[in-house]
């Protein structure tokens, strides 16, 4: 074996999670059962989280303000659903994204103590997020399933477009893990950061609501694309953009790429600075 | 890939980098580039801190290599270095093997986790696969004796608990080179005895490399050492060699004030001689067994150290009433260990010791004149003489070669100043032996076995 040398081909982001896969299902298992610990009803909070969310939606934003999504025949659990749709993409990005900054900075065991593949830390906090999400997703199907007496088939593709979500939060977790560990600022922006991007996308309003001039802001945000098509496969139950989709994938999976190369080459200065 | 060797460390350094504001990480980042560019001298903005500096050794398959050094001489930097937890600034480090570190029990533990979750957890970090595990788990947690804890979550846990798992976890993960910190002591007295039979036998096939500062654990579990002073390699060798100049350099730095060597030559020593008087005659006819030990004479011009306060005239065994010097003794008979010297400088509180080590340098016993005297300090002028006797009955030694090392010093065990310790004052050797296991033997009375005649009656009942 010779000297300590951290990968940095583009293989490489999807070799950091197989190699080390039975750790990252046992922290990522952890990571969701302890947050559910002591708790009374356990993992049902997770159902019961977003099916509270989901009717808070529903009575405050078209109940108390009126707003209205200007499709005729809408109903109010069909904006509720819509702004749910949108939301789970949303919060799977922030929740990672919140989390990041901090990831190093609080296993500073792991780093000075002993010999942990760090990279991994960021796909646990993900996988978490996806699981989450992946409730969520359920609670809205469950729900439009109820309301319609029908499901979309596109429903079936909402993990198509988890996909290339998925690899941009974990490359610019990787970035964000890295570059907490140095300027601990970092966390306390993280947060102000996601819900800008919650505001300047599709969530609570659709796209042409938005003023022509600051359009550009709307769709600079990377998660405005996948937003709108989340609410096609769900709501509308319209095919994805298989095209944009591809293009997405090929640029979500280069930042993540730069995420994991930028990690790797830092990586050899946490225990300096921890 | 295999080699002879474990461990080949070449020029190694790690250098911190001291930044006295958070900002001026982010300046050295960004403005000596900068500065470069505007064809200006770059500004420095840290201070630069050598923990180690250009070491280089190699550590051989199945060799034990010892590291000793005071504290903040970088030997857990250096250790971090091997594990892999640090990056080195210069210099590469080539291991071949699976690497077990004994730094910090129990470091890698989540204290959410249960015992089991993290062994599963320490153990795959380790690169045990999911059937290794299992297949050792019984194995591990027999080991740690744990017991029905070993599902609650580790927070729960006693620190002997916690370092009890996670010594077991390192004890099967089959490691090629063990790295191990002094902190090992710990748990109760029976796990410590647990984790040095561990240790003895892994030491008959792996690799060890041994962080301590205390000589004697380095002396008796290592064949090599190396001295670590301020991020440098002092010296390295045998154990014994370099733990003994460990040791005179440990006592030098405490030297706290400088004796006058004028004094020195005026005087003539005049040894307390007397005819050599062999006490096996009294023996001869005693059974084969006898424990005889040859003493050699005296050598005072070998190694030592000390600031020459006072000069060692000479030192030896004598007999019980301190008249004959003795160059043979038989194990168990009463004697008395005799030195005599001068000094060379006024002493306030003078104190005499003398102990017997091994062949490996291990103390096997060994006594000084403070308790005796702290009440009434004795004090000498320039050229008095004195002789200190400390009557004992020797113990039984296995066959071998044993040394005795003198000393005379000023002061008081905590706070002394080393006149003068003469390395292998004089040697001993045993020739024949009674014992034949432990460090040294005592004289037994009569060893029998009776029959117990109730046992028997209740046999044939």
């Amino acid at each position: 074996m010779a000297s300590r040398q951290y990968g940095l081909s583009p293989l490489m982001v999807f070799t950091s999670m197989s190699s080390h896969w039975n750790l990252l299902c046992l922290l990522t298992k952890r990571e969701i059962v302890s947050r559910y610990r002591g708790s009374l009803l356990g993992v049902v909070w997770a159902f019961l989280h977003p099916t509270v969310m989901l009717a808070v939606y529903t009575i405050v934003f078209r109940g108390a303000f009126g707003m209205r999504w200007g499709r005729d025949g809408e109903s109010a659990m069909d904006f509720g659903l819509l702004l749910f749709s949108g939301l789970i993409i949303h919060a799977l990005f922030a929740e990672s994204i919140h989390r990041a900054p901090y990831l190093i900075v609080n296993h500073s065991n792991y780093v000075k103590k002993i010999v942990f593949p760090l990279e991994i830390l960021a796909w646990t906090s993900l996988g978490a997020a996806l699981f989450h999400a992946a409730i969520s997703a359920l609670v809205l199907i469950v729900f439009y399933g109820v309301l319609h007496h029908s499901l979309h088939w596109t429903m079936l593709l909402i993990p198509v477009l988890l996909l290339p979500l998925a690899l941009v939060t974990i490359g610019i977790s990787w970035f964000l893990a890295s570059a907490g560990v140095f300027l601990r600022d970092l966390g306390h922006a993280s947060g102000p950061v996601t819900t800008v991007m919650l505001f300047l996308s599709p969530v609570f309003y659709p796209a042409s609501a938005f003023p022509d001039s600051y359009r550009v802001l709307l769709y600079a945000n990377p998660l405005t694309f996948l937003i709108t098509q989340a609410q096609d496969v769900l709501i509308w139950g319209k095919a994805p953009s298989w095209v944009g989709i591809g293009l997405y994938c090929v640029c979500s999976y280069l930042i993540a790429w730069a995420g994991l190369l930028w990690f790797q080459k830092t990586r050899k200065a946490f225990a300096d600075v921890l | 890939m295999s080699s002879e060797w474990a461990i080949r460390v070449h020029n190694l350094s790690k250098t911190y980098r001291l930044y006295a504001r958070p900002g001026d990480r982010g300046k050295q980042w960004i403005l000596p580039a900068v500065q470069k560019c505007l064809g200006r001298e770059p500004v420095q903005y840290y201070r630069e801190v050598h923990a180690v500096e250009n070491v280089s050794f190699e550590v051989k398959k199945g060799e034990t290599l010892g590291i000793i050094g005071r504290n903040g001489s970088g030997k857990s930097t250096l250790l971090q270095l091997i594990v892999g937890t640090l990056t080195p600034t210069g210099g590469t480090i080539d291991i071949d093997g699976r690497v077990a570190a004994l730094l910090e029990l129990g470091a890698g533990f989540h204290p959410e986790f249960s015992g089991r979750e993290n062994v599963f957890l320490n153990a795959s970090l380790l690169g045990l696969s999911q059937a290794d595990i299992d297949a050792q788990l019984d194995d591990m947690l027999a080991f740690a004796e744990i017991g029905a804890s070993i599902d609650q979550p580790v927070k729960t846990y006693s620190s002997g608990m916690v370092v009890r798992l996670a010594f077991a976890v390192m004890a099967h993960v089959k490691a090629d080179i063990l790295v191990i910190d002094e902190a090992l002591a710990v748990g109760d007295a029976f796990f410590v005895q647990k984790c040095m039979r561990f240790l003895r036998t892994f030491m008959e096939r792996g690799t060890v490399l041994f962080v301590s500062h205390d000589s004697s654990a380095i002396l008796n579990l290592c064949h090599r050492a190396i001295w670590l002073e301020n991020g440098q390699i002092q010296i390295q060798g045998s154990s014994k060699t370099v733990t003994e100049q460990y040791l005179a350099s440990e006592h030098r730095s405490e030297t706290f004030c400088s004796p006058d060597h004028s004094a020195q030559s005026d005087i003539v020593p005049r040894p307390l001689t007397a005819p050599l008087h062999d006490m096996r005659l009294n023996f001869i006819n005693q059974s084969h067994l006898r424990n005889d030990i040859e003493i050699f004479s005296f050598q005072g011009k070998g190694r030592g150290f000390g600031s020459g306060g006072a000069r060692i005239v000479t030192a030896g065994i004598f007999d019980h009433e301190a008249k004959h010097e003795l160059s043979w003794v038989i194990g168990g008979e009463a004697v008395c260990v005799i030195v005599q010297f001068v000094a060379s400088v006024a002493i306030r509180r003078v104190v005499v010791g003398f102990f017997i080590k091994d062949r490996l340098g291990q103390i096997l016993f060994g006594d000084n004149t403070h308790l005796t005297t702290n009440a009434h300090p004795i004090s000498l002028d320039v050229g008095e003489e004195a002789v200190a006797c400390f009557p004992f009955r020797i113990p039984i030694l296995p066959q071998g070669v044993y040394f005795a090392d003198v000393a005379v010093a000023d002061g008081t065990p905590s706070e002394h100043m080393q006149l003068q310790w003469i390395h292998d004052a004089f040697r001993l050797e045993s020739r024949t032996s009674s014992t034949s296991t432990g460090l040294i033997g005592v004289p037994f009375g009569k060893i029998e076995i009776r029959k117990l005649s109730r046992t028997k009656e209740a046999l044939a009942s």
